[in-house]
């Protein structure tokens, strides 16, 4: 179950709006916001889904770039250990 | 997992996320790049900033140059026109300097054979035979052809070296075939020259309409930013008016497939509905808003052809009303083919206050036997509805070279101009030109001699012997080619050409200079939106090549007028001449921005007046020139009280329309991965891999009438000409039934021998988008 | 801000548990386990030069395009589940899909001719040099100007075996992995041994 740390740009301005339709996304959360940029976790039953989300939070009116600045992937398997 | 581990984990995400933002991310801007890679520490590598080579968009670029050679090229991502992002052909630019071909030595023909000569030698002959034609056959025997992709140091050498030395009106460039009824239609409606908004106007506009352009192949980094406008603003709409299916319609929400020429009716048509609904803005055009009408049935300018000419007139708005009244919903639907309801839902856009519309075009418009009046009839639906010099609202003519705007428009090479939007057949224009010039009274000739097609015949029928030809094709490019090639064969005029690669004009040439191309030497371009942009020299030109303002400043001084270009080398003169062309545009609205200022800049959008910008022009509050409490002043038109002028021009059929004989439109253009006649972008693998040849498109039902199918070769037949092209059918763009297209970058298939050299009365610029041909199956 | 102690926790963090359970999809399988095989990175390397003019150019397209807007360049450039028929490998996964008009950078390869040579010779990526710590993390070799995401070409389904690191999609990849463009500049100190103020506390 991947837990990722996002940092999302948006229009300085906007952050506010953008913050609540992004919250809409199931498993995101907003924690900050800065200017132009909000901090956000994102919390998914799985790989597929954590790039699902990725993808429609990408799509969200406002958002200009998604980076993924951290994930944490402990609970499953194969988690890349080689 | 355990909730708490979770809830620790979510806690380190976020904090590391927010530590990312804080130290890794540099401010992004607005297409949201956000990248902290840093070009100017790179040891191995060298960038600098410079404008694109190719279209009118002006993107800016990083140069990449290591060992003298340019090896890469990056969107400039602090240039506000790109934001990083280019085209295709923008990040091939690297390979456009190094086709094997690549002229080098000063080529001269005797006894004809073309042999390498010096270039001592070569410029002493062009001096030479210019003088002796000049002195023989009067100063309008010789000639100076340039280009809109001349840089701004180019074209003030030329117009500097023709009328203040030379003595002769006989300098024109490619811009009349392509931007020439926008000046026109610019003059004519507003007094002055080039657009009122800017590219700012693409992320502000609800409504983007698109008249007869394919922006998205043509101006592709802007028509990306109307896209991410749509993407972030869903009410946004895209209409395009246009001849054929392209990808532009693909993008849009609204097609208005028209019959070549009906555009002058379907604009007509809006500006009616817009007067009958009651949303005229009558405030706006109270204050602002002159009405003319002109003389009409004023021919195509053909060899042997006539038409009216005589004053314009003012007249009143109820006169202009009635000038209006046969211009129905139903009559523009008749005329065009255009279904009335498609045409009343886009009046309705511009008749709606609340919806900010941008016009956009190009050559769909300009390159056309109406070109002026269809340029004035779109600024009037902006003028009636006030929706104009205004963020995201209003018209903005998309130019198509990279330095129309900044060298043969502002510099004015042209045979009626002079720099600062002056004009010869004014006695104060020219006595402003000849004392900043240091000449004498009297020395510029007062009337215009030849405008490009003019030039041109003049040429093919001994009227002009000698022709000195930069920076353009136009054995590829003249309409009627053949024509032109065989009088020109006969007469033997002396031919002058100043180009990198060989092409059919230096075929015909009897000295051929080798030259400096784009960031060879040092320069500035100015784009569509105003904006003024310079760039150093970056990398050597190969073996004797110089720029074409080196080249005339070297042929100047050998005829004897030295005294005009007091600059030795290269970098003075790329800043002299650049300093003393902006004197003349100081104080008359065109003010350019110091070079120093330049020269730091991703370029400046005039008028720069105390170091500032102009976004839009002639609206208080943005136009340094407007006055507080004026709101708008058009002061290109002192005489009309500063008002704009809204046209009564009605719709006049083409000079050669479809019949029976030759029952098929025969269209032309580019396409995204060439660059105009191909002489650049096909010597780049990539771009010429992408797009080897050209083709005829042909409408599905048409070519299955005439039995064939994508790659089967048809012969086209016009008045003029024939040539073979393989089909396209279904393929990118998809014209209307009964109109073909063809694209002009392969010099294999010269699709000019078709076409004719009819064009606009008032602008001079031909119109390619028309003529009739036939097919037929080879 | 000091940040080692927020490496710490994340090196503990990422260390594997045991008993967690999968989520039965088959979780990350596709790390590590990319579907396009390539013997050398040299050969990778060589295959993506010689689709593009210099390091940093956009690719070409090996396929027709012309029929192709955004959404189908997405279909199968977006996630890279999907294969390409001749040459049996995944479609190469899109580092920028936020971009709106897909065939205005990348064009397609219609022919093998060429119209003139060229001898011109575009910026290559860097050999990788070996790191001034032989155990520490490679150097970037190449532009990130449009390739911010990693990922995309890194890690996933579509990822060529040959440039799948070890260690697993951890984190900021430019924390550790720096790029050759900054790598060179050499360090001038600004301050002299012996001189400056006292530190409190020191």
């Amino acid at each position: 179950m991947p837990i990722s740390g996002l940092v999302i740009a948006v229009p300085p301005g906007r952050e506010a709006d953008v913050a609540e339709m992004a919250a809409a996304l199931p498993g995101l959360e907003v924690t900050e916001t800065g200017n132009g940029v909000l901090i956000a976790t994102l919390d998914t039953p799985s790989v597929k889904e954590d790039k699902a989300a990725n993808q429609r939070l990408a799509e969200v009116p406002g958002v200009l770039a998604v980076s993924v600045a951290f994930t944490s992937v402990e609970d499953c398997a194969g988690n890349g250990r080689s | 997992m355990k909730e708490s581990r979770r809830q620790f984990i979510k806690t380190m995400a976020a904090a590391w996320a927010a530590a990312v933002a804080g130290q890794a991310l540099v401010e992004p801007n607005a297409l949201g790049r956000s990248i902290n890679e840093d070009l100017l520490a790179d040891p191995q590598v060298t960038w600098s900033k410079a404008p694109c080579r190719f279209c009118g968009t002006g993107c800016g670029v990083m140069v990449g140059v290591r060992d003298g050679k340019v090896v890469a090229v990056a969107g400039d991502l602090e240039n506000p026109v790109n934001r990083g992002l280019l085209c295709v052909k923008g990040y091939h630019l690297p390979g456009i300097l190094y086709g094997a071909d690549r002229l080098t030595r000063p080529l001269v023909r005797r006894n004809g054979k073309i042999v390498e000569t010096s270039l001592e030698e070569a410029l002493d002959l062009i001096a030479a035979k210019f003088k002796e034609t000049a002195e023989a056959h009067g100063p309008d025997s010789v000639a100076l052809y340039g280009s809109g992709q001349w840089t701004i140091q180019d074209g003030y050498a030329g117009t500097k070296w023709m009328k203040a030395g030379v003595k002769t009106n006989n300098i024109e460039a490619n811009a009349r075939l392509c931007m020439a009824s926008a000046v026109v239609g610019f003059v004519k409606s507003f007094g002055k020259d080039e657009p009122m908004g800017c590219y700012d106007d693409f992320e502000h506009g609800d409504v983007f309409v698109m008249w007869g352009n394919n922006m998205a192949e043509m101006h592709p980094v802007l028509f990306s930013r109307i896209c991410e406008r749509k993407r972030k603003a869903s009410w946004v709409r895209i209409v395009d008016i246009g001849t054929r299916r392209t990808r532009t319609t693909e993008a849009s929400d609204l097609y208005l497939e028209f019959k070549p020429q009906s555009d002058l009716a379907i604009a007509n048509a809006i500006a009616r509905e817009i007067v009958e609904r009651g949303r005229v803005n009558e405030d706006f055009v109270r204050k602002h808003v002159a009405f003319k009408k002109g003389p009409t049935d004023i021919g195509w300018g053909l060899e042997g052809g006539s038409g009216n000419s005589g004053p314009d007139q003012e007249i009143s708005f109820e006169e202009y009303r009635q000038f209006l009244e046969p211009y129905t919903m139903a009559y523009a639907e008749e005329v065009s083919g255009v279904p009335a309801a498609k045409i009343r839902e886009l009046a309705g856009w511009f008749a709606d206050p609340e919806k900010k519309v941008v016009s956009l075009w190009c050559m769909g418009m300009n390159q056309h036997t109406r070109g002026t009046w269809i340029n004035n009839l779109v600024y009037n639906i902006h003028l009636l509805t006030g929706k104009i010099s205004q963020p995201g609202n209003g018209p903005f003519s998309l130019t198509g070279q990279p330095s129309a705007c900044g060298t043969v428009r502002e510099v004015g090479t042209l045979t009626h101009a002079l720099p600062g939007g002056r004009v010869v057949m004014k006695p104060e224009h020219r006595a402003f030109c000849e004392e900043t010039w240091g000449v004498p009274r009297g020395t510029i000739p007062s009337r215009p001699s030849n405008h490009t097609i003019e030039m041109f015949r003049g040429l093919k029928d001994g009227q002009i012997k000698a022709v000195w030809i930069q920076v353009t094709n136009p054995m590829v490019t003249l309409p009627d080619r053949d024509k032109f090639l065989e009088g020109i064969g006969r007469h033997k005029p002396f031919i002058v050409v100043s180009d990198v690669y060989p092409t059919p004009t230096t075929e015909i040439a009897d000295v051929i200079l080798p030259t400096a191309m784009w960031v060879e030497r040092e320069a500035c371009f100015g784009n569509s939106e105003r904006r003024t942009q310079q760039w150093d020299k970056l990398v050597d030109p190969p073996g004797d090549s110089r720029p074409d303002s080196w080249q005339i400043i070297e042929v100047a001084r050998r005829m004897g007028y030295g005294a005009l270009f007091p600059w030795k080398t290269e970098a003075e003169q790329a800043r002299g001449l650049f300093e003393e062309h902006r004197k003349f545009t100081l104080g008359v609205g065109k003010d350019l921005a110091a070079y120093d200022d330049l020269k730091k800049a991703r370029g400046l959008r005039w008028p720069v007046v105390d170091g500032r910008e102009t976004r839009w022009r002639y609206a208080e509050g943005f136009d340094p020139y407007v006055k507080k409490g004026e709101g708008y002043s058009f002061y290109g038109n002192k005489a009309l009280e500063n008002r704009a002028v809204v046209w009564a021009r009605p719709y006049e059929p083409h000079a050669e329309e479809p019949d029976k004989d030759y029952p098929f439109w025969f269209c032309t253009g580019r396409v995204l991965e060439h660059w105009h006649t191909g002489s650049m972008t096909r010597r780049v693998r990539q771009l010429h891999q992408a797009m080897p040849a050209a083709f005829v498109e042909i409408h599905p039902e048409d070519a299955r009438e005439l039995g064939v199918v994508t790659g089967n070769m048809v012969r086209l037949v016009s008045r003029r000409g024939s040539l073979e092209l393989p089909a396209s059918v279904g393929g990118r763009s998809i014209p209307q039934k009964g109109l073909v297209f063809a694209p002009f970058f392969d010099e294999s298939k010269i699709i000019n021998v078709l076409t004719l050299d009819a064009h606009c009365p008032l602008s001079k610029q031909p119109d390619y988008k028309k003529c009739a041909v036939k097919l037929e199956k080879v | 801000m000091n940040r080692w102690p927020m490496v710490l926790a994340l090196l503990v963090l990422l260390l594997p548990l045991e008993g967690c359970g999968g989520d039965g999809e088959g979780g990350l399988a596709g790390l590590g386990e990319a579907k396009s095989a390539w013997p050398s990175v040299a050969a990778y390397t060589a295959w993506r030069q010689e689709l593009r003019l210099y390091d940093g150019a956009p690719p070409v397209v090996p396929h027709p395009i012309e029929a192709y807007g955004r959404d189908d360049c997405l279909a199968c450039h977006l996630d890279g589940e999907a294969v390409d028929e001749v040459s049996g490998r995944p479609a190469q996964v899109t580092p920028h899909p936020e971009q709106t008009n897909c065939r205005q950078c990348h064009v397609a390869r219609l022919t093998d001719e060429v119209f003139v040579a060229s001898q011109g010779d575009g910026l290559r990526p860097r050999t990788v040099e070996a790191p001034g710590n032989p155990l520490g993390p490679p150097y970037i070799p190449h532009r990130l100007q449009d390739r911010e995401n990693c990922r995309a070409c890194h890690l996933g389904e579509a990822a060529a075996d040959v440039i799948v690191p070890g260690h697993g999609d951890r984190a900021n990849c430019r924390q550790c992995h720096l790029q050759l463009l900054q790598a060179a500049a050499p360090f001038e100190p600004a301050s002299t041994p012996g001189g400056g103020q006292d530190h409190a506390g020191t």
